[in-house]
């Protein structure tokens, strides 16, 4: 090997070792921190605490409303036909009593998908979930004088009486939309605090978007 | 001389272009050497960053739950309060105070509920427990629908078409009378004002430290 030769090998390797060596570091480097530690914004998603379907349905039991009621029945017993009736009248009474309904959504049926930010919250419309034991009133019967022949209002026409403004005021309670549609926006309002919190705890900007879904489905 | 001069040209030229190739070679070399050092010991304590840190893990994130955050949540009013149905019978009685001269039934509504404004809270850091005292059941809206009144009389005399603003105002006294006395109505509201706070503070509040214990009462 002449000397030019050997010079020109030694000059070679020089180079590679000066010019790729720091590059070779400088790689190495860069990947390094791309791998786990990332910014500092991931690192505060990975650790803060998402929103949690079970807080969610726990916070729509605590949604439901419970809506005392103070009710009056209000029964017409009309007169009787046959001889032995001659001299009845239409008798009205009313009967006072008061119950309490459950208004609210039914946890079965929420359900929520998180991907980043952004929550993805499906919720049913509030509904009557049930209405509970009555109780009368004191002094809460009521009726009309009696005619010349007597037109007797019994126990059972009374009890009979009840369960018809029972049946009126399931009717009422199911048919309200703006009492239902307040108890789902009880039940929004509860769950949007509940994010907004963590939200701000975590200074993480979650956005909710709410679906609807209907009950008979 | 003139060979002489030649002859001296042509062994100098090579000897100083060695001389240039051998210091730029020493140079490169140096180079290389310094900057894979750097490299080394770049890696070197990148990698002891990256032990400590695996070791030593990171310090949690702080949160504190302070009253003004808890403070802050009871900004929405709207759930400080709910509607229930009051629908009752009104008396009116003749000059002896004792005699019922007519009944009236009357569809009515209460808005009833808290200020949110009123609430008492207190944080126990040490013993982690956090205390909402909630202030009395405040009754902030009555109204009697005049188009839903039904009479019995006793007395025909009030029979009289003149009877419905008389009427009318007696059933807005009457549902004001009653709720001065009602207690089941106040304790279902109670319950419900209960279940609002509770669900306005117990989700977030648990998530960030389950060792939390709320009470509202």
């Amino acid at each position: 090997m002449s000397m030019k030769q050997m010079i020109t090998k030694i000059l070679v390797l020089a180079l590679l070792c000066g010019l790729f060596t720091p590059f070779w570091g400088c790689g190495k480097d860069k990947t390094q921190t791309e791998i786990p530690i990332e910014t500092e914004e991931s690192q505060r998603q990975l650790k803060a605490p998402s929103p949690d379907i079970s807080q969610i349905r726990s916070i729509c039991e605590l949604a439901t409303l419970e809506c005392y009621y103070h009710n009056v029945a209000i029964s017409t017993k009309e007169k009787g036909q046959g001889l032995s009736h001659i001299g009845e009248k239409d008798r009205e009474f009313w009967i006072e009593y008061s119950g309490v309904a459950k208004l609210g959504i039914n946890m079965a049926k929420v359900s929520m998908e998180i991907q980043n930010k952004d929550i993805v919250i499906t919720i049913p419309k509030a509904q009557l979930l049930g209405l509970s034991d009555y109780t009368f009133s004191p002094d809460s019967y009521i009726s009309e004088d009696d005619g010349i022949n007597k037109n007797p209002i019994t126990p059972e026409n009374q009890t009979q009486a009840v369960a018809w403004a029972q049946e009126d005021i399931r009717q009422q309670f199911s048919k309200d939309d703006a009492m239902l549609m307040r108890a789902q926006e009880r039940a929004k309002s509860l769950i949007e605090n509940y994010i907004q919190q963590l939200s701000e705890i975590w200074e993480t900007d979650y956005q909710i978007t709410w679906v609807y879904e209907d009950n008979a489905s | 001389m003139i060979f002489y001069k030649n002859n001296s040209d042509k062994t100098e030229k090579p000897r100083k272009g060695r001389i240039f190739l051998f210091v730029l070679c020493a140079a490169l070399i140096a180079f290389g050497i310094w900057s894979a050092k750097n490299t080394i010991l770049h890696k070197k304590d990148s990698l002891k960053e990256n032990l400590s840190q695996a070791v030593t893990g990171e310090e949690g994130k702080v949160t504190t739950i302070t009253k003004a955050s808890l403070e802050k949540v009871f900004e929405i009013n709207e759930l400080s309060t709910a509607d229930y149905i009051y629908n009752a019978v009104a008396r009116a009685y003749g000059e002896d105070g004792a005699s019922v001269k007519y009944y009236v039934a009357y569809e009515g509504k209460v808005k009833a509920g808290i200020d949110f404004g009123k609430l008492d809270i207190s944080i126990h850091e040490e013993e982690k427990h956090i205390t909402i005292k909630l202030p009395h059941i405040e009754f902030q809206e009555q109204t009697v629908d005049p188009g839903t009144l039904k009479y019995i009389f006793k007395d025909r005399d009030s029979q009289r078409e003149d009877i419905h603003q008389e009427a009318f105002e007696l059933c807005e006294k009457d549902l004001k009378e009653r709720l001065l006395q009602e207690k089941d109505l106040k304790e279902q509201a109670k319950k419900n004002a209960q279940a609002v706070v509770q669900g306005l503070v117990e989700p977030w509040v648990k998530q960030i430290d389950s060792a939390y214990s709320i009470t509202v009462e």
